[in-house]
């Protein structure tokens, strides 16, 4: 697919329907996360794909925003192999993701290379925390694997 | 008399003939600067020189290829893991503990006053 950022989000199993928002990369080298509010929003990572295009697309999101409560991506644990992701591009286009894995790792121990790491086809990395709380934050990170399954040109009025 | 006058005519031909032999032989010589034309030559050459100079254009030319796949798909690797959850203030968790734990303290007591009350009146005392 040509390269266009993604504008929203959605993933039916879940509940998900979210703008999207841009992020970079924060002071200290760590990828920015979306800003803690009330209307959370998940964020992709501009150095990264944009959904369709060939590698691994980037996108983030809070399980808990502090006070405000839960996040976007807060069930984002309960997502299974096959299961639908949609990401709607600027330019109109949606690319369609099929879930291929779930993983919870330790955030002391990120896979870099597998979220990261080249691949031959159009795929994506949703990320976000999960597992124990340790202060006000948390120990894990719930990572979804998807790949490409389809591509949906404009529809009018569907943005 | 006349021999000296014939040897010497004929040393200073002889003479003559070693200096214009020289004169021969610088006059080959002279073609030597040709190789001047030569030079010219060897500007070409110069002038070829920069030809190779513009190699090194290419050459970024091919840095460019090999650096786009040592980039990377994602073209900057964030370093550590992502920080996406603000637990749900824990401190708030903790006040609701105590509070119920009050509570429940208050209650107790209130029981046990009750139990104690009852007690002594089913006793007489």
């Amino acid at each position: 697919m040509a390269r266009s950022v993604p504008v929203r989000l959605l993933i039916p199993a879940i509940g998900v329907d979210t703008p999207v928002i841009r992020l970079g990369l924060a002071a200290d080298g760590t990828v920015q996360v979306p800003p803690v509010t009330a209307h959370d929003r998940a964020g992709w990572y501009r150095h990264s794909p944009t959904p369709g295009e060939t590698g691994p697309s980037v996108l983030l999101g809070h399980v808990t925003v502090g006070p405000y409560g839960d996040g976007v991506f807060r069930h984002l644990a309960r997502l299974r192999r096959g299961e639908r992701i949609t990401a709607r591009l600027e330019n109109g286009t949606a690319a369609e993701f099929a879930v291929t894995a779930v993983r919870t790792v330790p955030r002391t121990d990120f896979p870099a290379d597998d979220v990261y790491g080249n691949v031959d086809r159009p795929e994506l990395r949703l990320i976000t925390c999960g597992g124990a709380r340790t202060g006000d934050g948390y120990a894990d990170n719930v990572i979804v694997f998807a790949a490409l399954s389809g591509a949906k040109s404009p529809t009018p009025g569907e943005r | 008399m006349r021999r000296t006058v014939l040897s010497a005519l004929a040393l200073a031909g002889t003479a003559v003939l070693i200096g214009t032999g020289p004169a021969f032989a610088d006059g080959p010589a002279t073609p030597s600067p040709v190789p001047a034309s030569a030079a010219p030559t060897t500007q070409p050459e110069k002038s070829a020189e920069p030809t190779r100079a513009a190699e090194p254009t290419p050459a970024p030319a091919r840095d460019e290829p090999t650096r786009a796949p040592a980039e990377g798909q994602v073209s900057v690797v964030p370093s550590g893991a992502p920080d996406t959850g603000v637990a749900a203030a824990p401190a708030s968790g903790s006040d609701g503990t105590a509070l119920g734990a009050g509570a429940a303290a208050v209650l107790a007591l209130g029981g046990g006053t009750v139990f104690v009350v009852r007690r002594r009146r089913a006793t007489g005392a």
